[in-house]
This record gives C-alpha cells, structure tokens and sequence, in this order.
C-alpha cells in the first residue's frame, strides 16, 4: 500500500512538473473560477502588465452586466464585490459604476498597493503598444509616481467606493450570496470578482525563528539602516537589490540556495559584482539558512557532499524569495488550480482497463478472440462487453466531470490508445482490437489509416485556426500567422493530399514522365512521398524494402545536405513550421502549452532521445546489411520490430498525444524524436562554432512576468535568458524557434536575430 | 469569432462525410523477375538461388523459395506486411485490402484539398495584410478564408486604417515606446532613439537603435 501511494507520488509529480510555482487557478469562461458568480482577474488570472490587467476588469464587468440579474436594487447586497484595488480592481469598479451597478471595492492596504511597491522613480511601461488602455483608468507610459497620483484623482473625480486597510479573510456562498468577510466587517454580495495579484504573499522559509522581529519579508526604507550586520536571503532581482542597495552602508551576506545567480537583470548582476569586489557583500552560495536567533543566523552550506554550519552574526535579516501564489488564500475559498490532480488514479486505471475488457468480450462478435492476458472469455456473451464498455467511459467522463483528473487521463489514453492500437495494421492491432478493429473503423470502404489521416487533417486545420487567431491575428503578429498557415499547408499537401492522391495522379497522367511512371517499383508505392518531407530517421523506410533510386537520392540529399543548411539558417525551426507531429502539437496541442515540464530536471531527461536515434541507426545499418550478412538477417528485422512498436506507435502516438491535455503537445517532439535530436545537435555545433543564424535576442525592458517560459512549449525558462539579456539559442537550449516567447512578451522585449540595443 | 470556427470544422466534417470516393480491387496477377545474390525467402528466410523467384508486389520485391509461393498466394497481406511501414505517422494508403484508388473516382477529395489550402493561403495573405495596415485582423481573415482571392482583392483595396496601430514596412510588430529622455539644453522630452532635440533642435546622443533601424 505504501508503495503504491509512493508510486502515485511519483507520476503525480511527473504530471505536475509543467506548472510548478506558477500554477494559476482553474478558469472557465469569462474568468469565470469553479466557484460560479467569483470571477479573478488581472495578475492572479494571468494578466502579465497593468494593461491587460485593466482590461480584462473592464470586460468582467461588461460580461456580468450583460447577465438577467447584474442589477438589483437590494440594500443588503452589492451587484458585485471587488477584492484588491490594482490595476484590474479600479477599471472594474469604475466600470460597474458607470452601468449603476452596487458596487464596492475592498483594499488590504493602500490604493495600488503593488505599484506603490515599485522601487522610486521606476517607469511604468504602457505595453504592448498594439493595443489602447481598455476602460476609464489611466494608463501612459510614466514614472511610477505620476501614475498612482492620476491614479488618485481618477477615484476621487469619480467618487470611487473603495476601502483600503480592509483585507479579505473569508468567503462563502449561500443561496445564491457570497458572504465576504474582513477584519472589519461582513458584507454580502451576488457575484464577486478576485483582483489580489500575485504580489501580495512572501514566500517564507518555514524555519525556527522565523518570526522574530528583526526578520522581515519586505524591503522598508533600505536607507534606515548604518553600520549594521545584515542578512539578505535570496537570490531573484528584489534581493539582489536589496542587498545592493543595503551594502552602501552597511556590511550584507547575501545567501542563495543555488550555485549561480540565475534569474536576475544585467544591470543588477554588474552592480553586484561591483559591491562584492568592494567587500560590502559577501555572497554565500549554495546555502540554506537553518535557524534565526536573537542576533544570529545559522546557515549550512554544501560542500561537496557533505554541509558546514556556520553562525553569523546580524542585526537585522531580510528574506526576499519572492512571493507565492496565494495558494492557501485561494484554497480556503474553494478556488480550484487548473492543473491540480485530485482523484484517484487507482479508480480510474480499473475503470480504463474494464473499457478495453468490455471491448474485447464485445469483439467475438467481429472475429475476435475474447480474452484478458490470454485468459478466454468467450464465456461472456457480447452484449455484455459492450454495456461494460459504455458503463466504464460514462464512469471515467462521470468522475471526471466532478473533477478527478485522472478520470480524463483514463479516457485520453483510452481514445489514443484505440486509434493508433487499430492502426498499426489489419489483423494486426493491439489487445483487444485484435482481428476486428482495423475493419471496424474502415468506413466507407476506406482503410482506417486513410480516416486517421483525415481525422489528424481535419484536428490540425480546425484547431490551427484557433491557434493561428490566437497568436497571429489577436496579437497583431505576422510572425504567428504564416507559421500556422505553414504548418497546415504543409500537413494538407505533403501529408494527405501527395500520399492519398497527388502521387496517384502523377503517375496516372504521367506528370513524372513515362519511364516513371511505368515502373512498378516507384509507381506502385505512394506511401513513399512522405520522404519528401519526413527525413531521416524519422522516416527511414525511404532506404528500407527496395525503393526506387530517386527515393534514395533524395533521401540522402534531405537528411544530409538540405536540413543540415535548414539548420544552419534556422535551427529546428523544421519542428514548428513543417513537421507533421510538431504540426499537431501546435495546434491540437496550442490550449495546453502552458503545461509543458519545466526546470531544469525536465531538460536534463531531453537526453532520452539520443537512444531512439541511436536505436534508429543501427536498425537502419542492420537492414541495408542484412542481404550481405545472412546471419544478421533475424536480428535486422528485430530491430525494426521494436522500433515500429516502440517508438513509431507508443513513443510517437499513444503516449505523447494521450499526454497532450497534461503535459503539453511536445513530448515526443522533446523527448523521443530522432530527428529533433539530430538537428539539435547540428544546430547545437554551429551555435557553438558560431556559424548559426538562428538566436533569440532580449532588450532591458524585462519585467519577469513569466508569459514566455510559460508559454514555451518545449520548457525552455526564457525568462533567465532575457533577464540577463542573453542571448538563446540552440548552444544551450532545445529552442524549435516557434517564436511564441516573442509573441507571448507583453513587453517586447525578445526578438529573433540582432540585438537591438545599442550600448 | 469562435463560431466561425465551429462552422468552418462543420463545413469541414460535412465535406469529408460527404465526399467518399469508392476504393477499387486490384487484380492478383504479380509480375515476377529474377533474385539478386543474398535475397531470402519472405516466407522461410532461406536463401534463394537462380530457380526461385521474386514477385513484384506493389512495387517491393517479394523473395520466394519455389516451394513457398502457394503458402505466400494463400495470404499474400500477411507476408507482406513486413514489407510495408507503419506506425503512427505514415502507413501505406490504403493498404487494408490492398486496394489502390483511381484518381478519377476521388476527384471530390482532391479538390476540397485544394480548395482547403488556397483558402488557407488566401487568409494567411488577408490576415497578413489586415494587421500591416490595423485593420481587424480576424475579420479580414476569414474574408479570404471563405472568399479566397476575390477575398483577398477586397482586402487589398481597404484604406489602412489611422493612427498609431499601423506597421512600418519591414517590421514585425507595432514599434516599442521607451522612457523618453530630457534634453539637456531645453528639458523637453525626446524619443530615446531621436538624434535632435524636438525642442531646441540640440544633438542628442541616442540612447537606443530605433526600431525600424534594427531591422536593417
Ligand atoms: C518589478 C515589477 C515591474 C513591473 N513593471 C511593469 C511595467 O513597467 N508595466 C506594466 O504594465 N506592468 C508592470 N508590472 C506588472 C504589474 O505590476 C501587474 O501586471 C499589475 O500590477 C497587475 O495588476 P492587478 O490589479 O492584477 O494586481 P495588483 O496590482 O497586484 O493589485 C492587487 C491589489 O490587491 C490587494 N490585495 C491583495 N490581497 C488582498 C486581500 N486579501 N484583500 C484585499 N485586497 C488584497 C493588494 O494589496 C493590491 O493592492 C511589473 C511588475 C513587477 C513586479
Ligand atoms: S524559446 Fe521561444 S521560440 Fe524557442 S521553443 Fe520556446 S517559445 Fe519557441
Ligand atoms: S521576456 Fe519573458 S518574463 Fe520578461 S517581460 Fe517578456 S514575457 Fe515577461
Ligand atoms: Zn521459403
Ligand atoms: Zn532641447
């Protein structure tokens, strides 16, 4: 039992590794939370700038007045309630003010409280230019101070209800009303819109001492402080500041848990080094403190294996490691996070199993042999198998629904598993399809492979579209709009249209010429267009089963001379612009990109796919040499037999595409593809050699909002790339070039090519 | 705009259900040609000599030892499944029943294809153009989606529209605002990349590489 509560650990673990510290909460339509009528916006809903923020107040309230009952005149109960006064809170309250709704906004401390936060003097960006400020709050690019003081006049030229020192504790709904509960007081209202960032929750360390006064968790008048002993813990750019700024006076350890400085602005890594060669800081790495007492900090450091502990002595210490979801706050209201697994993963594996059971019992009737691990059960008739069937998907969709997301694994593995199971070939297919499935789903007197291929088509074109208006066309971006017209019309031509019919009719009509064409050996065999795109080893039937010369040049031409100079110009671009699995992940795939595993664990396995093309190689040198060496003849086709089954089957369908709703859409482009890997490490040579043309670039204008690591589909933490202004590219990440960190950047600060700064 | 997604995937699903070209048998008749040295048996793995035969099977060699060609004319498809790929992303289409079809019966396939991608183009060319002039790009995308080039000629003949949301030729996204910088003789504010004072006309040292020149 133990073990098997360990094992869930584990692969819960691994399904979670995509949102780590920077899961949001679930939502639904409109901003909507699983709580109906508690809406959140701005920073907590993912809103990375004030602009976004502001707008997406002003269309909550648009959305809820457009509701039957936004408007009640109901003395006891506001229309709607509105926690946190930033940017998203203010534009929604003036906008439930000017449709007359009962308004009221609640502030834990002071108006724009995050802002006010802002170091001095800090200029606020207005971006991302494409799009004008929505609603009547303020919003220029100007100095931190200007904004909160037209700030100010906005909420008192519009009498603005808002009550500041007034944090929200507490909150439950009852018929129909939200009950809001301060320090202060109860107030009650229909619908209420959660506007609290993310800013306002420091992390803690969790350790003795912790408490003591002299410990804080925010940075107050840095310039207070002479001639002391002070502790900075942390290693993030608000540390990094304070520990600057404070070792103007004062003598500062500054201890990191890490062994670099990872994450931090350029500007402030050079003013660091600066203070530290001047001796004002010394920096303790790879360290974690342990305990605080009266005027003491004890820290342990690694070394090596093995730790030291060590005492220093302090007046004061400040833990600046960033703020934290507000889980817990969110939590205690009911919010649910949207990668969040609650379930159980033993219910929904039985309920997934019995499926396939119901299916095999239901199968005799086909052709099939009944049977579980070979055990027969002919015995059962097979109207049973199929009520089993169905009780066992209505179960898994049942669960599901109430939110077991292991449930919703169940029946994505389910369906994939099926489709490809069946498609591996008539008489062919996985338990418990065997014998009877590929005839099954043959419609129309179409093999199943040729609806799959529609199916995948029809997915891609569909979900394209939504992918291509969501990057290309509401983000202005020209980039993101013929990426998905590439990817498309790639999978349409050279994936469905040559395979199925364009090939047949070169021949037919003898586009290819008469000796081609009457050649049994290249007219007969269609299937080999796909080695016009699908290079090697990706495809390496191009070599395999006697194919005709032409497909033999080009396949040696493709793989070794074309993409290496693909590769040269633009990295694994191949990946997100041609590639049919890329393809599928990108659009299919785009709603869950977020969740794609991160950190630095998640890049480490990306070495998983050197195997499957070092697998690929040596089935490949095996099957051309098996006619010289007679005796490799069995183990020739071995290895293709595996490596059909492992990697063209499980690898490349079932698995990564059961995992795009948990994982993202890139596992086996990731993780498993060869030919990812072999351009990946072309790319990874000439970035080295300094050949590449292929890099993205940063500005100074960084605000480490997260929207490009979050977006990256193949986990790449842009973020501590453009923090630094360093520059990406394939020396040191896996970057496919899509582009979308570009895009996703609210504050244009990534391109493709040439910095753009010019000191 | 959501909707119009959903209809055009309906459109879609309709013209794929609709359109079913019928696949046709091909004849049994195998062409045969002399082994090469080291080719084996697709039924026992022996090696072949000069009195065994090869057939051509939809374009592959099929090896056979003589004596093996009625148990491989007893079922052809499962010998000579291993002669054939498969996997998840291609197979050989459509391989089930070995049947082959006719381009002529399909042709309503292979024009939706065709329609499909120059719709897609047409749109990829009307978005394009939408958003280099700040137009509504999603409307003006689905213009040529569904019209095609008649689409994208209206498209071209809309005026841009005015004001700040337009593209300078060349780039790739609205251009970035800066903090602007005080000019040292007069105080008034500049653009950071501005090489003159708007104010006074001074010199100014620009601070940064305008975007419209990074992309020379
Ligand atoms: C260092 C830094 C630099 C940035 N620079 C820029 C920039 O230049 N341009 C830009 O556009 N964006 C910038 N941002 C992002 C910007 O700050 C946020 O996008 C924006 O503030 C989000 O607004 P909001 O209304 O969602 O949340 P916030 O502005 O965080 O407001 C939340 C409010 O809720 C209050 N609150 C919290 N808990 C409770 C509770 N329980 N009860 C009642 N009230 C509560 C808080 O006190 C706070 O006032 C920057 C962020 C950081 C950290
Ligand atoms: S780093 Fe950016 S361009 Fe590269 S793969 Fe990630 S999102 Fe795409
Ligand atoms: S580079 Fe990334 S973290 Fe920085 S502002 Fe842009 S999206 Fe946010
Ligand atoms: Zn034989
Ligand atoms: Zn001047």
């Amino acid at each position: 039992m133990l073990r098997a509560q360990s094992l869930k650990t584990k692969i819960v673990e691994i399904l979670h590794s995509g949102s780590g510290e920077n899961e949001r909460p679930l939502l639904r339509k409109n901003n909507e939370s699983n709580i109906p009528g508690l809406f959140i916006i701005g920073d907590l809903a993912g809103a990375p700038v004030i602009k976004y923020a502001m707008a997406q107040g002003h269309e909550v309230i648009e959305h809820i007045s457009s509701l039957n009952d936004a408007v009640v005149n109901d003395k006891d109960v506001f229309d709607v309630l509105i926690i946190g006064a930033g940017a998203s809170g203010l534009n929604a309250a003036l906008q439930a003010k000017e449709r007359g709704m009962r308004y009221v906004v609640l502030e834990k401390n002071q108006i724009a409280n995050t802002i006010e936060n802002f170091p001095e003097g800090k200029w606020v960006y207005a971006e991302p230019d494409s799009q004008p400020p929505k609603g009547k709050l303020w919003l220029d690019g100007a100095s931190k101070e200007d904004l909160i003081q037209n700030w100010r006049r906005i909420i008192k030229d519009n009498k603005l209800d808002v009550r500041v020192q007034e944090g929200v504790e507490g909150l439950e709904k009852a018929g129909g009303v939200f009950k809001v509960r301060t320090a202060k007081a109860e107030y009650r209202a229909r619908r209420v819109v959660l506007a609290t960032g993310q800013r306002g929750n420091p992390r803690k360390l969790g350790i003795p001492g912790e408490e003591r006064e002299q410990v804080y968790h925010r940075l107050y008048s840095p310039r207070k402080y002479k001639n002391e002993n002070i502790l900075v813990v942390g290693g993030g750019n608000s540390a990094i500041e304070a520990a600057v700024t404070l070792s103007q006076q004062n003598k500062v350890y500054l201890s990191y848990r890490k062994g670099e400085f990872s994450r931090i602005f350029k500007d402030n890594d050079a003013q660091l080094q600066a203070q530290i060669k001047a001796g004002q800081i010394e920096p303790i790495l790879n360290s974690e403190i342990t305990s605080f007492g009266e005027k003491e900090a004890t820290v342990a450091v690694a070394d090596g294996r093995s730790q030291k502990k060590r005492k220093l002595a302090i007046d004061h210490a400040f833990v600046l490691i960033g703020a934290d979801v507000p889980r817990a706050f969110l939590k205690s209201l009911g919010i649910r996070m949207e990668n969040e697994w609650q379930g159980s993963l033993l219910r929904s594996t039985l309920l997934t199993l019995a499926g396939f059971v119901g299916l095999s019992v239901f199968g005799a009737k086909l052709g099939g042999s009944p049977n579980l691990l070979g055990w027969d059960l002919a015995f059962m008739p097979d109207w049973l198998g199929m009520a089993m069937a169905i009780v066992s998907l209505a179960g898994l969709v049942a669960t599901g629904a109430r939110g077991d997301r292991f449930a919703w694994l169940g029946l994505s593995f389910f369906i994939w598993y099926t489709i490809y199971g069946v498609k591996v070939g008539n008489g062919e297919e996985f338990w418990p399809f065997t014998g009877w499935g590929y005839k099954l789903l043959s419609f129309l007197d179409r093999p199943w492979s040729f609806w799959y291929t529609v199916i995948y088509t029809g997915l891609m074109t569909g979900f394209g579209l939504q992918a291509l208006k969501r990057w290309g066309l509401e983000r202005k971006d020209r980039f993101q709009i013929w990426r998905f017209v590439s990817l498309v019309s790639f999978q349409w031509i050279f994936f469905f249209l040559i395979p199925e019919y364009l090939f047949q009719a070169a021949v037919q009509y003898q586009w290819v010429g008469e000796k081609l064409a009457s050649d049994p050996t290249f007219a007969e065999q269609a299937w080999r267009s796909y080695g016009i795109i699908y290079a090697w080893p990706l495809f390496f039937y191009t070599f395999f089963y006697n194919p005709h010369q032409i497909w033999i040049v080009w396949g040696l031409l493709l793989t070794f001379v074309v993409i290496p100079v693909f590769v040269l110009f633009n990295g694994k671009r191949y990946c997100s612009w041609i590639c049919g699995c890329g393809g599928l992940a990108e659009t299919f795939g785009d709603r869950w990109r977020h969740l794609a595993p991160k950190g630095k664990a998640a890049v480490k396995l990306e070495w998983m796919s050197l195997i499957v093309l070092i697998f690929a190689a040596v089935a490949t040198v095996l099957v051309l040499i098996k006619d010289i060496y007679g005796a490799l003849y069995s183990t020739a086709d071995l290895s293709i037999y595996i490596y059909r089954i492992c990697a063209d089957v499980w690898l490349v369908g079932i698995l990564p595409v059961t995992l795009y709703p948990f994982l993202g859409g890139k596992i086996w482009c990731r993780y498993w593809c060869p030919l990812a890997k072999l351009m990946g490490l072309q790319s990874k040579l000439f970035s080295k050699l300094k050949w590449s043309r292929f890099k993205i670039v940063a500005n100074d204008k960084c605000i480490g909002c997260y929207e490009c690591s979050r977006n990256c589909q193949v986990g790449i933490d842009v973020m501590s790339y453009a923090l630094k202004q360093e520059v990406l590219d394939n020396a040191t990440s896996s970057c496919i070039g899509c582009g979308i960190c570009v895009t996703a950047c609210p504050m244009d600060t990534l391109s493709f090519g040439s910095q753009n700064t010019m000191q | 705009m959501s909707r119009a997604i959903k209809g055009a995937f309906l459109l879609l699903l309709v013209m794929l259900v609709g359109a079913s070209g019928q696949a046709q048998d091909r004849n049994e008749g195998y062409k045969t040609v002399a082994p090469r040295a080291g080719e084996r048996c697709l039924v026992c793995r022996a090696p072949l000599n000069e009195t065994d035969l090869v057939l051509l099977v939809r374009g592959r060699r099929v090896p056979l030892k003589r004596a093996m060609v009625d148990s491989f004319m007893r079922d052809p498809d499962a010998f000579f499944s291993e002669l054939q790929p498969k996997g998840a992303l291609f197979h050989e289409s459509p391989g089930a029943e070995g049947s082959e079809v006719s381009v002529e019966t399909s042709s309503s396939w292979l024009t939706f294809g065709i329609y499909a991608v120059s719709a897609l183009l047409f749109a990829g060319l009307s978005g394009y153009r939408a958003v280099s002039r700040g137009l509504p790009a999603v409307s003006h995308f689905f213009i040529g989606l569904l019209l095609h080039l008649p689409g994208y000629l209206y498209v071209l003949t809309r005026p841009a529209a005015a004001g700040q949301n337009r593209i300078p030729a060349g780039l790739g996204k609205v251009p970035e605002t800066r903090p602007p910088v005080p000019c040292h003789g007069c105080g008034s504010e500049n653009h950071p990349a501005a090489r003159e004072c708007s104010g006074c006309g001074k010199q100014l040292e620009p601070v940064y590489a305008s975007d419209v020149s990074r992309l020379t």
